[in-house]
Protein backbone atom coordinates (compact mmCIF):
# COMPACT_ATOMS: atom_id res chain seq x y z
CA UNK A 1 0.00 0.00 0.00
CA UNK A 2 2.76 2.38 -0.52
CA UNK A 3 1.53 5.89 -1.00
CA UNK A 4 -2.02 4.94 -1.27
CA UNK A 5 -4.06 6.22 2.06
CA UNK A 6 -5.85 4.01 4.18
CA UNK A 7 -8.12 7.33 5.19
CA UNK A 8 -8.97 10.52 3.58
CA UNK A 9 -10.73 12.79 4.42
CA UNK A 10 -11.59 16.53 2.84
CA UNK A 11 -13.59 19.59 3.78
CA UNK A 12 -15.33 17.66 6.10
CA UNK A 13 -17.85 19.76 7.18
CA UNK A 14 -20.23 19.26 10.25
CA UNK A 15 -23.42 21.19 11.37
CA UNK A 16 -26.50 21.07 13.43
CA UNK A 17 -29.51 20.98 11.20
CA UNK A 18 -32.10 22.88 13.24
CA UNK A 19 -30.14 25.76 14.34
CA UNK A 20 -27.11 25.81 11.29
CA UNK A 21 -24.71 26.02 13.99
CA UNK A 22 -21.26 24.81 12.20
CA UNK A 23 -19.48 22.74 14.74
CA UNK A 24 -16.29 21.36 12.57
CA UNK A 25 -15.35 23.30 9.70
CA UNK A 26 -13.36 22.45 6.99
CA UNK A 27 -11.53 19.39 8.24
CA UNK A 28 -9.33 17.41 6.11
CA UNK A 29 -6.73 14.43 7.51
CA UNK A 30 -5.14 11.22 5.70
CA UNK A 31 -4.04 8.34 7.37
CA UNK A 32 -1.19 5.79 5.58
CA UNK A 33 -1.11 2.01 6.79
CA UNK A 34 -0.27 1.44 10.04
CA UNK A 35 -0.04 5.29 11.17
CA UNK A 36 -1.33 6.70 14.48
CA UNK A 37 -2.85 10.23 13.74
CA UNK A 38 -3.47 11.62 17.99
CA UNK A 39 -6.31 14.18 17.53
CA UNK A 40 -5.92 16.56 20.35
CA UNK A 41 -7.72 19.74 21.50
CA UNK A 42 -10.15 20.66 24.00
CA UNK A 43 -13.67 19.86 24.92
CA UNK A 44 -16.12 20.75 22.24
CA UNK A 45 -12.92 21.04 20.06
CA UNK A 46 -15.00 18.45 17.72
CA UNK A 47 -12.87 15.77 18.37
CA UNK A 48 -15.28 13.13 18.94
CA UNK A 49 -18.26 14.23 16.80
CA UNK A 50 -15.03 14.04 13.72
CA UNK A 51 -14.41 10.30 14.87
CA UNK A 52 -18.44 9.54 14.87
CA UNK A 53 -18.57 11.18 10.98
CA UNK A 54 -16.55 9.10 9.74
CA UNK A 55 -18.51 6.17 10.58
CA UNK A 56 -21.84 8.14 10.09
CA UNK A 57 -22.96 7.77 13.96
CA UNK A 58 -23.77 11.64 14.60
CA UNK A 59 -26.98 11.41 16.11
CA UNK A 60 -29.93 12.67 14.29
CA UNK A 61 -30.47 16.44 13.51
CA UNK A 62 -26.52 16.50 13.46
CA UNK A 63 -25.57 16.89 9.29
CA UNK A 64 -22.38 16.36 7.75
CA UNK A 65 -20.92 16.98 4.33
CA UNK A 66 -17.77 16.32 2.90
CA UNK A 67 -15.60 13.58 1.21
CA UNK A 68 -14.81 10.40 3.13
CA UNK A 69 -12.68 7.31 1.61
CA UNK A 70 -11.63 4.43 2.93
CA UNK A 71 -9.09 2.47 1.11
CA UNK A 72 -10.48 4.86 -1.84
CA UNK A 73 -14.20 3.74 -1.29
CA UNK A 74 -16.38 6.75 -0.93
CA UNK A 75 -18.20 6.07 1.93
CA UNK A 76 -21.17 8.89 1.60
CA UNK A 77 -22.32 7.10 -1.32
CA UNK A 78 -23.17 3.65 0.74
CA UNK A 79 -26.26 2.72 1.42
CA UNK A 80 -27.35 2.68 5.72
CA UNK A 81 -27.60 -1.44 5.19
CA UNK A 82 -24.13 -1.43 3.71
CA UNK A 83 -22.63 1.20 6.01
CA UNK A 84 -23.82 -1.33 8.75
CA UNK A 85 -21.19 -3.60 7.05
CA UNK A 86 -18.28 -1.31 7.34
CA UNK A 87 -18.64 -0.72 10.98
CA UNK A 88 -17.14 -2.79 13.36
CA UNK A 89 -15.44 -4.97 10.47
CA UNK A 90 -13.49 -2.12 8.41
CA UNK A 91 -14.06 0.35 11.27
CA UNK A 92 -13.58 -0.60 14.87
CA UNK A 93 -14.19 2.06 17.36
CA UNK A 94 -12.93 2.22 21.06
CA UNK A 95 -15.02 3.92 23.57
CA UNK A 96 -14.18 5.75 26.85
CA UNK A 97 -16.14 4.60 29.23
CA UNK A 98 -15.93 0.77 29.43
CA UNK A 99 -18.69 1.11 31.89
CA UNK A 100 -20.95 2.31 29.70
CA UNK A 101 -20.11 0.22 27.15
CA UNK A 102 -21.46 -2.71 27.23
CA UNK A 103 -25.64 -3.45 27.29
CA UNK A 104 -25.83 -3.56 31.70
CA UNK A 105 -28.46 -6.24 31.10
CA UNK A 106 -26.75 -9.47 29.45
CA UNK A 107 -23.10 -10.68 29.82
CA UNK A 108 -20.17 -9.16 28.24
CA UNK A 109 -19.50 -12.84 25.88
CA UNK A 110 -23.39 -11.93 24.55
CA UNK A 111 -22.35 -8.20 22.73
CA UNK A 112 -18.69 -10.13 21.81
CA UNK A 113 -20.59 -13.11 19.92
CA UNK A 114 -23.20 -11.25 18.61
CA UNK A 115 -20.68 -8.82 16.73
CA UNK A 116 -18.85 -11.16 15.66
CA UNK A 117 -21.67 -13.03 13.98
CA UNK A 118 -22.80 -10.29 12.35
CA UNK A 119 -19.46 -9.78 10.41
CA UNK A 120 -18.14 -13.57 10.16
CA UNK A 121 -19.74 -16.79 9.56
CA UNK A 122 -17.62 -18.38 12.38
CA UNK A 123 -19.13 -21.34 14.39
CA UNK A 124 -19.48 -20.15 18.16
CA UNK A 125 -17.17 -22.37 19.08
CA UNK A 126 -14.09 -20.52 16.49
CA UNK A 127 -15.71 -17.21 17.98
CA UNK A 128 -14.99 -18.45 21.33
CA UNK A 129 -11.39 -19.64 21.01
CA UNK A 130 -10.25 -16.68 19.11
CA UNK A 131 -12.40 -14.28 21.78
CA UNK A 132 -10.07 -16.55 24.36
CA UNK A 133 -7.20 -16.03 22.57
CA UNK A 134 -7.08 -12.55 22.14
CA UNK A 135 -7.98 -11.94 25.70
CA UNK A 136 -5.59 -13.45 26.75
CA UNK A 137 -2.64 -11.51 24.82
CA UNK A 138 -3.82 -8.33 26.48
CA UNK A 139 -3.93 -9.50 29.72
CA UNK A 140 -7.39 -10.72 30.46
CA UNK A 141 -6.75 -13.63 33.07
CA UNK A 142 -9.68 -15.64 33.03
CA UNK A 143 -11.34 -14.83 29.60
CA UNK A 144 -14.39 -17.35 30.10
CA UNK A 145 -14.98 -15.94 33.75
CA UNK A 146 -14.98 -12.30 31.96
CA UNK A 147 -17.27 -13.20 29.11
CA UNK A 148 -20.15 -14.53 31.39
CA UNK A 149 -19.72 -11.33 33.80
CA UNK A 150 -22.28 -8.39 33.57
CA UNK A 151 -20.68 -4.66 32.52
CA UNK A 152 -20.79 -3.71 36.28
CA UNK A 153 -18.91 -7.20 37.32
CA UNK A 154 -15.64 -5.68 35.60
CA UNK A 155 -13.36 -2.98 36.06
CA UNK A 156 -12.69 0.04 33.35
CA UNK A 157 -9.51 -0.69 32.30
CA UNK A 158 -10.87 -4.37 32.04
CA UNK A 159 -13.28 -3.51 29.75
CA UNK A 160 -11.46 -1.77 27.65
CA UNK A 161 -8.97 -4.49 26.85
CA UNK A 162 -12.17 -6.62 26.03
CA UNK A 163 -12.59 -3.76 23.46
CA UNK A 164 -9.10 -3.97 22.10
CA UNK A 165 -9.58 -8.03 21.87
CA UNK A 166 -12.90 -7.34 20.19
CA UNK A 167 -10.66 -5.26 17.90
CA UNK A 168 -7.93 -7.98 17.13
CA UNK A 169 -10.29 -10.23 16.35
CA UNK A 170 -12.36 -8.09 13.81
CA UNK A 171 -8.71 -6.85 12.22
CA UNK A 172 -10.28 -3.59 10.74
CA UNK A 173 -8.47 -1.26 8.42
CA UNK A 174 -9.01 1.68 11.22
CA UNK A 175 -9.29 1.65 14.81
CA UNK A 176 -10.81 4.83 16.42
CA UNK A 177 -10.52 5.26 20.03
CA UNK A 178 -12.29 8.11 21.54
CA UNK A 179 -10.54 9.34 24.24
CA UNK A 180 -9.49 5.49 25.75
CA UNK A 181 -7.82 6.67 28.68
CA UNK A 182 -10.21 9.62 30.41
CA UNK A 183 -11.67 7.63 32.41
CA UNK A 184 -9.09 5.29 33.89
CA UNK A 185 -6.66 5.54 36.87
CA UNK A 186 -3.29 6.68 35.72
CA UNK A 187 -1.91 3.16 36.18
CA UNK A 188 -4.34 1.37 34.41
CA UNK A 189 -4.50 4.39 31.53
CA UNK A 190 -0.40 3.23 30.93
CA UNK A 191 -1.13 0.11 30.58
CA UNK A 192 -4.11 0.40 28.05
CA UNK A 193 -1.73 2.60 26.20
CA UNK A 194 1.25 -0.09 26.13
CA UNK A 195 -2.02 -2.49 24.48
CA UNK A 196 -3.03 -0.20 22.06
CA UNK A 197 0.74 0.31 20.88
CA UNK A 198 1.33 -3.79 20.96
CA UNK A 199 -2.48 -3.69 18.85
CA UNK A 200 -0.62 -1.34 16.25
CA UNK A 201 2.69 -3.45 15.93
CA UNK A 202 0.34 -6.78 16.05
CA UNK A 203 -2.65 -5.31 13.26
CA UNK A 204 -0.75 -2.98 11.61
CA UNK A 205 -3.98 -0.97 10.79
CA UNK A 206 -4.42 2.91 11.05
CA UNK A 207 -5.45 4.14 14.40
CA UNK A 208 -6.90 7.60 15.24
CA UNK A 209 -6.15 8.29 19.43
CA UNK A 210 -8.68 11.11 20.27
CA UNK A 211 -7.05 12.25 24.19
CA UNK A 212 -6.73 14.63 26.29
CA UNK A 213 -3.68 13.19 27.74
CA UNK A 214 -0.46 14.55 26.05
CA UNK A 215 1.99 11.79 27.71
CA UNK A 216 -0.04 9.37 25.91
CA UNK A 217 -0.21 11.03 22.14
CA UNK A 218 3.29 11.09 22.60
CA UNK A 219 3.85 7.64 23.19
CA UNK A 220 1.86 6.28 20.59
CA UNK A 221 1.02 8.88 18.12
CA UNK A 222 3.16 9.60 14.32
CA UNK A 223 1.58 12.69 13.95
CA UNK A 224 -1.02 14.72 15.79
CA UNK A 225 -3.95 16.77 14.63
CA UNK A 226 -5.03 20.01 17.13
CA UNK A 227 -8.60 21.16 16.73
CA UNK A 228 -9.67 24.25 18.34
CA UNK A 229 -13.32 25.36 18.10
CA UNK A 230 -14.22 22.59 15.04
CA UNK A 231 -10.90 24.08 13.14
CA UNK A 232 -7.98 21.68 12.37
CA UNK A 233 -5.37 24.27 14.15
CA UNK A 234 -2.21 22.38 13.54
CA UNK A 235 -1.31 19.18 11.99
CA UNK A 236 2.46 17.88 12.29
CA UNK A 237 4.74 14.77 13.44
CA UNK A 238 4.26 14.67 17.02
CA UNK A 239 8.35 15.14 17.25
CA UNK A 240 7.44 18.63 15.67
CA UNK A 241 4.60 19.18 17.53
CA UNK A 242 6.03 18.37 21.19
CA UNK A 243 9.48 20.24 19.90
CA UNK A 244 8.62 23.89 18.60
CA UNK A 245 4.31 24.02 17.40
CA UNK A 246 3.52 26.74 15.02
CA UNK A 247 0.35 27.82 16.55
CA UNK A 248 -0.12 29.36 19.87
CA UNK A 249 -2.86 27.10 20.77
CA UNK A 250 -0.64 24.02 20.38
CA UNK A 251 2.75 25.67 22.07
CA UNK A 252 -0.30 26.55 24.90
CA UNK A 253 -1.60 23.06 25.27
CA UNK A 254 2.38 21.86 25.20
CA UNK A 255 3.46 23.83 27.81
CA UNK A 256 0.43 23.22 30.18
CA UNK A 257 0.51 19.31 29.71
CA UNK A 258 4.73 19.35 30.40
CA UNK A 259 4.22 21.79 33.71
CA UNK A 260 1.65 19.31 34.99
CA UNK A 261 3.14 15.83 34.78
CA UNK A 262 6.63 16.38 35.06
CA UNK A 263 6.13 14.74 38.39
CA UNK A 264 4.30 11.85 37.13
CA UNK A 265 6.34 10.94 34.23
CA UNK A 266 9.09 11.07 37.07
CA UNK A 267 6.61 8.29 38.61
CA UNK A 268 5.71 6.57 35.50
CA UNK A 269 9.24 6.58 34.69
CA UNK A 270 10.83 4.52 37.84
CA UNK A 271 7.86 2.19 37.00
CA UNK A 272 9.30 1.23 33.92
CA UNK A 273 12.71 0.85 35.35
CA UNK A 274 10.97 -1.35 37.67
CA UNK A 275 9.21 -3.66 35.29
CA UNK A 276 12.49 -3.87 33.34
CA UNK B 1 -32.08 -15.88 43.18
CA UNK B 2 -34.86 -18.53 45.27
CA UNK B 3 -33.05 -17.29 48.25
CA UNK B 4 -33.65 -13.51 47.76
CA UNK B 5 -37.12 -14.63 46.72
CA UNK B 6 -37.97 -16.38 50.05
CA UNK B 7 -36.05 -13.82 51.82
CA UNK B 8 -38.21 -11.02 49.92
CA UNK B 9 -41.15 -12.98 50.96
CA UNK B 10 -40.31 -13.71 54.83
CA UNK B 11 -40.11 -9.82 54.94
CA UNK B 12 -43.40 -9.16 53.66
CA UNK B 13 -45.18 -10.90 56.52
CA UNK B 14 -44.22 -9.07 59.34
CA UNK B 15 -45.79 -5.71 57.51
CA UNK B 16 -48.92 -7.43 57.28
CA UNK B 17 -48.77 -8.17 60.62
CA UNK B 18 -48.54 -4.36 61.42
CA UNK B 19 -50.96 -3.36 57.99
CA UNK B 20 -53.62 -5.66 59.81
CA UNK B 21 -53.19 -4.01 63.18
CA UNK B 22 -53.86 -0.59 62.13
CA UNK B 23 -56.71 -2.12 59.98
CA UNK B 24 -58.36 -3.43 63.63
CA UNK B 25 -57.23 -0.09 65.17
CA UNK B 26 -58.77 1.78 62.55
CA UNK B 27 -62.16 1.11 63.99
CA UNK B 28 -61.54 2.14 67.69
CA UNK B 29 -61.25 6.09 66.08
CA UNK B 30 -64.78 6.59 64.91
CA UNK B 31 -66.43 8.93 67.05
CA UNK B 32 -69.80 6.63 67.39
CA UNK B 33 -70.00 3.50 69.09
CA UNK B 34 -70.39 -0.56 66.91
CA UNK B 35 -72.25 -1.50 69.25
CA UNK B 36 -74.69 2.00 68.59
CA UNK B 37 -74.10 1.48 65.20
CA UNK B 38 -75.18 -1.86 65.10
CA UNK B 39 -78.63 -1.10 66.94
CA UNK B 40 -79.23 1.98 64.80
CA UNK B 41 -79.03 -0.48 61.67
CA UNK B 42 -80.59 -2.45 62.87
CA UNK B 43 -83.57 -0.50 63.59
CA UNK B 44 -83.64 -0.90 67.62
CA UNK B 45 -86.22 2.37 68.56
CA UNK B 46 -85.01 3.21 71.90
CA UNK B 47 -81.23 2.73 72.66
CA UNK B 48 -80.44 2.74 76.88
CA UNK B 49 -77.53 2.61 78.14
CA UNK B 50 -78.43 -1.22 79.00
CA UNK B 51 -78.71 -2.06 75.46
CA UNK B 52 -75.75 -0.95 74.32
CA UNK B 53 -73.33 -2.81 77.07
CA UNK B 54 -75.37 -5.97 76.21
CA UNK B 55 -74.53 -5.53 72.82
CA UNK B 56 -70.68 -4.87 73.31
CA UNK B 57 -70.35 -7.75 75.28
CA UNK B 58 -72.30 -10.20 72.65
CA UNK B 59 -69.79 -8.39 70.03
CA UNK B 60 -67.22 -9.06 72.81
CA UNK B 61 -66.14 -5.41 72.71
CA UNK B 62 -65.46 -5.96 76.43
CA UNK B 63 -62.35 -8.04 76.25
CA UNK B 64 -58.96 -6.79 75.98
CA UNK B 65 -57.38 -4.87 72.95
CA UNK B 66 -54.53 -7.66 71.80
CA UNK B 67 -57.00 -10.55 72.62
CA UNK B 68 -59.65 -9.20 70.34
CA UNK B 69 -56.75 -8.36 67.82
CA UNK B 70 -55.24 -11.65 67.86
CA UNK B 71 -59.22 -13.45 67.45
CA UNK B 72 -59.81 -11.26 64.49
CA UNK B 73 -56.97 -12.07 62.56
CA UNK B 74 -57.06 -15.58 63.20
CA UNK B 75 -60.71 -15.23 61.68
CA UNK B 76 -59.27 -13.34 58.96
CA UNK B 77 -56.91 -15.96 57.79
CA UNK B 78 -59.85 -17.75 57.11
CA UNK B 79 -61.37 -15.41 55.00
CA UNK B 80 -64.04 -15.00 58.15
CA UNK B 81 -64.49 -11.03 58.81
CA UNK B 82 -67.31 -10.81 60.83
CA UNK B 83 -71.13 -9.79 60.01
CA UNK B 84 -71.93 -7.12 57.92
CA UNK B 85 -73.43 -4.42 60.74
CA UNK B 86 -76.35 -3.51 57.95
CA UNK B 87 -77.39 -6.98 56.71
CA UNK B 88 -75.79 -9.24 58.76
CA UNK B 89 -74.59 -11.50 56.35
CA UNK B 90 -70.87 -12.65 56.03
CA UNK B 91 -68.52 -9.83 54.31
CA UNK B 92 -66.62 -12.04 52.92
CA UNK B 93 -70.01 -13.19 50.94
CA UNK B 94 -70.32 -9.34 50.22
CA UNK B 95 -66.55 -8.83 49.60
CA UNK B 96 -65.83 -11.78 47.93
CA UNK B 97 -67.44 -11.40 45.04
CA UNK B 98 -67.50 -7.70 44.55
CA UNK B 99 -63.80 -7.98 45.02
CA UNK B 100 -63.48 -10.53 42.04
CA UNK B 101 -65.73 -8.51 39.61
CA UNK B 102 -63.23 -5.09 40.52
CA UNK B 103 -60.13 -7.60 40.07
CA UNK B 104 -61.29 -8.55 36.61
CA UNK B 105 -62.13 -5.25 35.67
CA UNK B 106 -58.75 -4.18 37.32
CA UNK B 107 -56.69 -6.73 35.72
CA UNK B 108 -58.31 -6.42 32.05
CA UNK B 109 -57.61 -2.69 32.20
CA UNK B 110 -54.24 -3.30 33.20
CA UNK B 111 -53.52 -5.14 30.56
CA UNK B 112 -54.54 -3.25 28.16
CA UNK B 113 -52.93 -0.14 29.49
CA UNK B 114 -49.22 -2.46 29.85
CA UNK B 115 -49.86 -3.14 26.38
CA UNK B 116 -50.61 0.14 24.84
CA UNK B 117 -48.21 1.82 27.21
CA UNK B 118 -45.27 -0.27 25.80
CA UNK B 119 -46.45 -0.42 22.09
CA UNK B 120 -46.89 3.30 22.27
CA UNK B 121 -43.95 4.15 24.21
CA UNK B 122 -41.06 2.15 21.90
CA UNK B 123 -43.05 3.70 18.31
CA UNK B 124 -42.97 7.24 20.12
CA UNK B 125 -39.41 7.23 21.26
CA UNK B 126 -38.28 5.68 17.66
CA UNK B 127 -39.72 8.43 16.46
CA UNK B 128 -39.33 11.31 18.48
CA UNK B 129 -40.38 14.67 17.50
CA UNK B 130 -41.83 13.27 14.18
CA UNK B 131 -45.38 13.96 13.72
CA UNK B 132 -45.91 10.78 15.04
CA UNK B 133 -44.69 11.42 18.49
CA UNK B 134 -46.11 14.39 18.41
CA UNK B 135 -49.38 13.90 17.86
CA UNK B 136 -49.86 10.81 20.00
CA UNK B 137 -48.62 12.77 22.88
CA UNK B 138 -51.64 15.89 22.13
CA UNK B 139 -54.02 12.96 21.83
CA UNK B 140 -53.11 11.14 24.73
CA UNK B 141 -52.31 14.49 26.71
CA UNK B 142 -56.07 15.63 25.86
CA UNK B 143 -57.78 12.40 26.98
CA UNK B 144 -55.83 11.94 30.19
CA UNK B 145 -56.97 15.64 30.98
CA UNK B 146 -60.41 14.86 30.97
CA UNK B 147 -62.17 13.75 34.23
CA UNK B 148 -62.88 10.53 34.09
CA UNK B 149 -66.64 10.41 34.75
CA UNK B 150 -67.25 13.11 32.04
CA UNK B 151 -65.62 10.98 30.03
CA UNK B 152 -67.43 8.10 31.30
CA UNK B 153 -70.83 9.95 30.85
CA UNK B 154 -69.36 11.36 26.94
CA UNK B 155 -69.43 7.53 26.22
CA UNK B 156 -71.95 5.84 27.50
CA UNK B 157 -74.15 9.22 25.78
CA UNK B 158 -72.50 8.15 21.91
CA UNK B 159 -71.57 4.49 22.48
CA UNK B 160 -74.93 3.33 24.51
CA UNK B 161 -77.60 6.16 23.68
CA UNK B 162 -76.88 7.31 20.42
CA UNK B 163 -75.35 4.08 18.21
CA UNK B 164 -76.98 1.48 21.04
CA UNK B 165 -73.75 -0.47 20.41
CA UNK B 166 -72.90 -1.21 24.08
CA UNK B 167 -74.67 -1.24 27.58
CA UNK B 168 -74.97 1.53 29.50
CA UNK B 169 -74.40 -0.02 32.74
CA UNK B 170 -74.01 -3.10 34.39
CA UNK B 171 -72.13 -6.85 34.51
CA UNK B 172 -73.96 -9.02 31.88
CA UNK B 173 -71.37 -10.08 28.94
CA UNK B 174 -68.33 -8.79 27.52
CA UNK B 175 -69.32 -6.32 26.10
CA UNK B 176 -70.16 -4.55 29.85
CA UNK B 177 -66.37 -4.51 30.05
CA UNK B 178 -65.71 -2.17 26.73
CA UNK B 179 -66.39 1.10 28.44
CA UNK B 180 -65.87 1.38 32.03
CA UNK B 181 -62.16 -0.53 30.57
CA UNK B 182 -61.78 2.02 27.97
CA UNK B 183 -62.70 5.04 30.57
CA UNK B 184 -59.54 3.31 32.87
CA UNK B 185 -57.35 2.79 30.25
CA UNK B 186 -57.75 5.85 28.60
CA UNK B 187 -57.01 7.52 32.75
CA UNK B 188 -53.98 5.40 32.77
CA UNK B 189 -52.47 4.93 29.33
CA UNK B 190 -51.23 8.29 28.49
CA UNK B 191 -49.31 8.79 31.77
CA UNK B 192 -47.31 5.42 31.75
CA UNK B 193 -46.84 5.36 28.09
CA UNK B 194 -44.70 8.43 28.63
CA UNK B 195 -42.66 6.89 31.44
CA UNK B 196 -41.57 4.07 29.16
CA UNK B 197 -41.18 6.75 26.11
CA UNK B 198 -38.51 8.78 28.51
CA UNK B 199 -37.07 5.62 29.52
CA UNK B 200 -36.42 4.43 26.32
CA UNK B 201 -35.45 8.00 25.25
CA UNK B 202 -32.44 7.94 28.02
CA UNK B 203 -31.71 4.36 26.87
CA UNK B 204 -31.35 4.90 23.00
CA UNK B 205 -28.61 8.21 23.98
CA UNK B 206 -26.44 5.50 25.87
CA UNK B 207 -23.00 4.59 25.35
CA UNK B 208 -23.96 1.16 24.74
CA UNK B 209 -26.01 1.87 21.96
CA UNK B 210 -23.18 4.23 20.10
CA UNK B 211 -21.06 1.23 20.71
CA UNK B 212 -23.28 -1.26 19.82
CA UNK B 213 -23.97 0.87 16.37
CA UNK B 214 -20.40 1.09 15.30
CA UNK B 215 -19.64 -2.56 15.99
CA UNK B 216 -21.94 -3.16 13.46
CA UNK B 217 -25.27 -4.41 15.23
CA UNK B 218 -28.33 -4.41 13.71
CA UNK B 219 -30.80 -1.53 14.97
CA UNK B 220 -33.36 -4.37 15.65
CA UNK B 221 -30.97 -5.87 17.87
CA UNK B 222 -30.27 -2.74 19.59
CA UNK B 223 -34.25 -1.35 20.14
CA UNK B 224 -34.46 -4.55 22.07
CA UNK B 225 -31.35 -4.11 23.87
CA UNK B 226 -32.63 -1.00 24.88
CA UNK B 227 -36.28 -2.26 25.48
CA UNK B 228 -35.32 -4.68 28.19
CA UNK B 229 -33.33 -1.70 30.12
CA UNK B 230 -36.63 0.33 29.89
CA UNK B 231 -38.85 -1.85 30.51
CA UNK B 232 -37.16 -2.27 34.22
CA UNK B 233 -38.33 1.01 34.88
CA UNK B 234 -41.83 -0.18 33.39
CA UNK B 235 -42.01 -3.49 36.00
CA UNK B 236 -41.63 -1.29 38.93
CA UNK B 237 -44.08 1.29 37.91
CA UNK B 238 -46.95 -1.55 36.41
CA UNK B 239 -46.18 -3.29 39.81
CA UNK B 240 -48.11 -0.28 42.00
CA UNK B 241 -50.09 0.94 39.16
CA UNK B 242 -52.28 -2.57 39.16
CA UNK B 243 -53.15 -2.10 42.95
CA UNK B 244 -53.38 1.78 42.42
CA UNK B 245 -56.16 1.41 39.50
CA UNK B 246 -57.68 -1.59 42.35
CA UNK B 247 -58.09 1.18 44.61
CA UNK B 248 -59.65 4.04 42.34
CA UNK B 249 -62.03 2.11 40.03
CA UNK B 250 -64.67 4.24 42.59
CA UNK B 251 -65.76 6.56 40.56
CA UNK B 252 -66.15 4.30 37.14
CA UNK B 253 -67.83 1.31 38.96
CA UNK B 254 -70.38 3.78 40.40
CA UNK B 255 -71.10 5.45 36.70
CA UNK B 256 -71.24 2.22 35.20
CA UNK B 257 -73.47 0.18 38.46
CA UNK B 258 -70.20 -2.08 38.26
CA UNK B 259 -70.76 -4.99 41.13
CA UNK B 260 -67.66 -4.29 42.65
CA UNK B 261 -65.13 -3.14 45.40
CA UNK B 262 -65.75 0.59 44.78
CA UNK B 263 -69.75 0.51 45.09
CA UNK B 264 -69.66 -1.75 47.75
CA UNK B 265 -67.32 0.28 49.79
CA UNK B 266 -69.15 4.05 49.00
CA UNK B 267 -72.44 2.18 50.31
CA UNK B 268 -70.96 0.62 53.19
CA UNK B 269 -69.26 3.98 54.43
CA UNK B 270 -72.35 5.91 54.19
CA UNK B 271 -73.97 3.10 56.82
CA UNK B 272 -71.39 3.33 58.58
CA UNK B 273 -70.64 -0.75 57.93
CA UNK B 274 -67.44 -0.86 59.64
CA UNK B 275 -66.55 -4.71 59.04
CA UNK B 276 -66.96 -4.28 55.59
CA UNK B 277 -65.04 -1.03 55.56
CA UNK B 278 -62.09 -2.59 57.40
CA UNK B 279 -62.17 -5.77 55.14
CA UNK B 280 -61.74 -3.94 51.86
CA UNK B 281 -59.00 -1.51 53.62
CA UNK B 282 -56.84 -5.00 54.71
CA UNK B 283 -57.41 -6.70 51.44
CA UNK B 284 -56.33 -3.82 49.08
CA UNK B 285 -53.29 -3.10 51.69
CA UNK B 286 -52.80 -7.03 51.30
CA UNK B 287 -52.82 -6.43 47.38
CA UNK B 288 -50.29 -3.49 46.94
CA UNK B 289 -47.96 -5.08 49.53
CA UNK B 290 -48.60 -8.51 47.10
CA UNK B 291 -47.88 -6.79 43.36
CA UNK B 292 -45.26 -4.76 44.98
CA UNK B 293 -43.13 -7.76 46.36
CA UNK B 294 -43.88 -9.29 43.01
CA UNK B 295 -42.73 -6.25 40.89
CA UNK B 296 -39.56 -6.53 42.85
CA UNK B 297 -38.92 -9.98 42.18
CA UNK B 298 -39.73 -9.95 38.49
CA UNK B 299 -37.12 -6.16 38.38
CA UNK B 300 -34.61 -9.01 39.89
CA UNK B 301 -34.93 -11.26 37.97
CA UNK B 302 -33.93 -9.11 34.45
CA UNK B 303 -31.73 -6.76 36.07
CA UNK B 304 -28.25 -8.06 36.72
CA UNK B 305 -27.44 -5.12 38.57
CA UNK B 306 -29.54 -5.83 41.37
CA UNK B 307 -29.09 -9.37 41.16
CA UNK B 308 -25.59 -8.70 42.26
CA UNK B 309 -26.58 -8.03 45.95
CA UNK B 310 -28.18 -11.02 46.96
Amino acid sequence: MNGMHVLEVEHLNIWEERSGRVLVHDSSFRLAQGECLAIVGESGSGKSLTCKSLMRLNRTGVRQSGFVALNGEDLSKLSDKEMRKFRGRRFCMIMQNGMSAFDPSRPIGAHLLETLGVHFNWSRAEMETRLTATMSSVGLKEPAVVMRSYPHELSGGMLQRVMISLAIVLEPDVIIADEPTTALDAVTAYEVVEQFMRLRERLGSAMIFVSHDLGAVRRIADNVLVMKDGGVVEHGTTKNIFAGASHPYTRYLVSSKQAMSRHFEQLMGDADVAKG
Amino acid sequence: MLGYALKRIGAVIPLLVVISFLTFILNGLSPMDPAEVVLHAQGVPTITEDLIAATRSELGMDRPLLARYWDWLLSCLQLDFGSSYVSGKPVWSLLGPALMNTLNLTLVSSLFIIVLSIALGIVCALREGKWLDLSVRSVSFLLTSMPSYWLSALMVWYFSVKLDLLPTSGMDSHLSYVLPVAVIVIGYAGLYFRIIRSSMLSNLNEDYVLYGRACGLSERSLTIQVLRNSLQVAVSVFGLAIPVILGSTVVVENIFAWPGLGTLTVNSILNRDFPIIQAYVLVLAVAFVLFNTASDLLNTAVNPKLRKGI
